[in-house]
């Protein structure tokens, strides 16, 4: 009798074994996420996805640095266990795809939103899902007491940066340890138009700097504490540390600056690859922009999204012409004509 | 008769140990020596930006070794052979600087020292730029001073009295005294401190990352060639650069300075008290301590004030609210704390173990382990980390987002301390006891359990609390390894600071620091005495 009891629910188990195995190779059950975003967006966006889809989301890494995420699925490569990596700029993704650590997927959002595809990557690999202006940020404190009563008017363009006033009092960024600071400086070369005029700005405002910060968004500490009177940053990370800490700093958007493109993208041999590509989709989608625009003051891709306050409309903003591939071919040439000039 | 018939047990136990050596140091170590390619190599070399760095980094580290050397001579000098006022509080802030997780305390060097520091330009109304080489040569003495000073300690403890007491009978006195007799015998204490303090300066990033401006060292471009450009290659060749000075110096300690040691332990406390110091050499002995003193206290105070103020540097309204955010970050604090008494147990009993085998048994493979048991202290903690995430993170070895994982590599990391330590202390023991035991009769195993347990009790305990230090504050082993699953505080110390959350950064690291001293608090109290850290 008790060999009969036991048999029967032996064969229960089974079969609920093979049902569950069954069911779930036909419906994906959740989506690992790597994440070069803020704590808060990162955790809203995956519960989001959740009430969306009924998929569940797994937060498995959350870093703010792309790079340090980056590195992770390089030596994670033979084995990977994330599905996604969402945020970082696009160069950090398509330094990936080049190494063949990437899946290729064009989400059919991008047709349906009518979102520029000039914000996808040209190979197919990563997604563009938002994007990030660059911002000068001045210390209101410092600037009224040192450069107001000379009846200077505060920084609203680059060219203001080069004001002798600064001389020693502005922050920077150092390209040869970051990406980020890389596209700053790229940026000075697009929106000038020409390597030589963008070089001849990076001379001229090397006088005026104080440090090249390791970090892309070094600025933002130091000129809050009145270590210097203005910097430059991204402006999402700016606005977000200024609302979030009440930092004493204003931010400015120069009339003609560089932006980055937010990338997301599939990781080579994800294990859900078809929820994988349901969060690419979803990241497109009005409600993930909502959420990234909220907390992390980036700029959504498409339209129909509400920006939080403080934040300036994207159409507002002349942007300095991007080439992409420009700027990833001459990443070393770039690089150490700026070395030559700083001596950094 | 071979070992492996004889005592089956200690057979075991030494495979164990050369087994776990090769997997959990040699292994990882060749993964991160073969990732580079040799134009990576060059690459790195190559570039004049490293090439300075790599200057930077011995010029910085001469530097601090010598400064902090010195002063904390002078200030272990003082607590140990003066009687000069406060002597035990001069002690106990000592210690405070081991505890420094990374980022926050160099950021209230910047807080109190910087442009609007509270010190240089509140106090002082100065305006000085505390980036660059000096800024960062001054942090590093403050930091590392008390490493120093603590394994001088150690040593000037152990020069009995009756020396110097004999040499005033002859008519010696003052400094004469001191140059004649105390400062020669406390010569190879000195060495190791200064050794000691060279391979951390060498290694650290936090400090640097922080102040050194555009001044750069090896340590921190091997971090940013991760964090900012996600080229692994570069720093594994950087981490490379680090280790071969940093091993040179190990070995250079190991196998000369710790040989040149004149001090004999005489078993015997003397009865002769500490002669009276000149009145003089007292007070500004007094008062060099009482100021480096005030200086390690204010950067723990400050750091503690951003915890309890609305903006660090700006506003300082008080608030309580980064610390009730903070209690929401349970979950790391708890796998910091089961995650670093896991590594410390684990490292102590492992490195203690190998000491004893090393240094009582003859057997194949003994100068393997010696060897490889003082690798890890010359090894930067993100070269162990990254050898950690390629070698362990695909099947055989399949321990992804596993506390396992990262308890091993923190345990692997630390356990050179240890070894030092209980080498140290089986020299001391006389075999004489074990050899009696042996006569009578007894294995391997009890001469173990029953005469030296009780005599490395202290040692053992040494090394647990080493280990656990290093293992909770530090950022650079785990930032490869951990994930959501096993997040640790310093991964989210450092995410509050790049998130700019400074305030919550500095709840949370007072928070590790708490726990850290409270820690090492009650195990001071069960052990008293016997709990001797850093010796050398």
């Amino acid at each position: 009798m008790k060999r009969v009891g036991l048999s029967v629910l032996a064969m229960f188990l089974l079969v609920g074994v093979a049902f569950a195995a069954g069911k779930a190779e036909k419906v994906p059950q959740k989506v690992v996420i790597y994440a070069a975003l803020d704590e808060k967006t990162t955790k809203e966006l995956a519960s989001a996805f959740k009430e969306t889809t009924g998929i569940d989301a797994e937060v498995a890494l959350q870093i703010e640095q792309a790079g340090t995420v980056a590195a992770r699925i390089k030596t994670e490569a033979s084995n990977p266990r994330a599905d996604v990596f969402i945020g970082g700029n696009s160069n950090f993704h398509s330094e990936l795809a080049a190494g063949g650590f990437l899946e290729k997927y064009t989400s059919p959002v991008v047709k349906e939103a009518g979102i520029d595809p000039k914000l996808m990557d040209p190979d197919g690999y990563w997604t563009g899902w938002y994007l990030g202006a660059l911002c000068l940020l001045y210390n209101e404190k410092l600037y009224n007491e040192k450069v107001k009563p000379l009846g200077i008017a505060p920084p609203t363009t680059w060219d203001d940066l080069l004001n002798p006033v600064y001389k020693g009092q502005v922050i920077a960024s150092n390209p040869a340890t970051t990406g980020g600071a890389y596209l700053m400086m790229a940026a000075q070369i697009f929106r000038l138009g020409s390597e030589e005029a963008g070089f001849e700005y990076i001379r001229k405002l090397h006088p005026n700097v104080a440090q090249y910060t390791k970090g892309a968004n070094g600025s933002i500490p130091l000129v809050a504490q009145g270590e210097a009177i203005v910097g430059f940053a991204w402006g999402h990370d700016t606005l977000k540390q200024k609302i979030q800490g009440n930092l004493p700093i204003v931010v400015v958007f120069p009339k003609d600056t560089g932006f980055e493109i937010g990338a997301a993208s599939i990781l080579k041999g994800a294990p859900h690859l078809e929820a994988a590509k349901k969060f690419i989709d979803f990241l497109l989608s009005p409600k993930a922009g909502t959420i990234n625009a909220r907390n992390g003051y980036r700029y959504p891709v498409r339209s129909g999204v509400e920006l939080p306050p403080g934040v300036p409309p994207f159409e507002q903003l002349k942007l300095a012409p991007w080439d992409l591939k420009k700027a990833a071919e001459n990443v070393d040439k770039w690089k150490k004509k700026w070395a030559e000039i700083t001596g950094m | 008769m071979s070992t492996r018939v004889r005592e089956p047990v200690l057979f075991l136990v030494i495979w164990v140990v050369i087994v776990s050596l090769l997997v959990f140091v040699v292994y990882p170590s060749i993964q991160v020596f073969l990732y580079p390619s040799g134009t990576d190599f060059l690459k790195i070399l190559m570039n004049p930006r490293y090439q300075r760095s790599i200057l930077n980094s011995l010029y910085i580290v001469v530097l601090s070794t010598l400064s902090a050397t010195f002063l904390g001579f002078i200030y272990a000098y003082a607590i140990t052979r003066t009687d000069i006022p406060l002597r035990k509080f001069f002690k106990g802030i000592s210690l405070l600087p081991l505890f420094s997780p990374p980022f926050m305390v160099a950021f209230s060097y910047i807080m109190l020292f910087g442009k609007n520091g509270l010190i240089t330009s509140k106090l002082l109304g100065l305006q000085v730029n505390i980036f660059g080489w000096h800024g960062l040569w001054f942090a590093q003495t403050v930091a590392f001073l008390p490493v120093a000073s603590l394994v001088m300690e150690g040593i000037l403890q152990s020069i009995p009295p009756s020396l110097e007491y004999a040499g005033r009978n002859m008519g010696a006195s003052g400094f004469t005294l001191f140059r004649t007799i105390t400062f020669p015998l406390a010569r190879p204490g000195v060495a190791g401190a200064a050794l000691l303090v060279a391979i951390q300066v060498l290694a650290d990033f936090g400090n640097p990352i922080m102040i050194s401006g555009d001044f750069s060292v090896v340590a921190t471009e091997a971090w940013m060639r991760v964090e900012g450009w996600a080229d692994i290659a570069g720093a594994a060749v950087l981490s490379l650069l680090l280790l071969i000075p940093s091993f040179l110096i190990f070995l250079f300690q190991r196998y000369w300075v710790s040989r040149r040691s004149y001090v004999t332990i005489t078993g015997k406390i003397t009865q002769i008290d500490i002669q009276k110091t000149g009145k003089w050499i007292r007070w500004i002995l007094f008062s060099v301590c009482l100021s480096l003193s005030l200086l390690i206290i204010l950067v723990y105070v400050a750091l503690f004030m951003g915890a309890f103020v609305e903006g660090w540097g700006f506003n300082w309204t008080p608030t309580w609210k980064y610390v009730k955010e903070i209690l929401s970050r349970s979950p790391e604090l708890t796998n910091s704390l089961t995650f670093s008494i896991l590594a410390g147990s684990g490292s102590a009993l492992f490195s203690i173990t190998a000491a004893y085998i090393v240094s009582r048994k003859r057997f194949l493979g003994r100068r393997f382990i010696d060897f490889t048991c003082i690798l890890p202290a010359a090894l930067p903690g993100i070269f162990l980390g990254l050898g950690y995430s390629i070698s362990y993170t695909k099947p055989p070895f399949d321990l992804y987002g596993t506390a396992t994982i990262v308890v091993l590599a923190l345990m692997f990391w630390n356990i050179a301390m240890g070894y030092q330590t209980g080498i140290g202390v089986f020299q001391q023991i006389s075999p004489s006891l074990s050899e009696a035991a042996s006569n009578l009769g007894a294995g391997s195993l009890r001469i173990f359990r029953e005469i030296e347990i009780p005599l490395i009790k202290g040692p053992f305990f040494s090394a647990f609390i080493v280990s656990f230090i290093r293992a909770i504050t530090t950022l650079s082993v785990v930032v490869f390894i951990v994930t959501q699953k096993n997040v640790v505080a310093t991964f989210s110390i450092m995410n509050l600071v790049s998130d700019g959350f400074y305030g919550k950064a500095a709840a949370l690291t007072c928070a590790l620091l708490i726990i850290a001293f409270g820690l090492l608090g009650i195990t001071k109290l069960v052990l008293g005495k016997n709990v001797v850290l850093f010796k050398v």
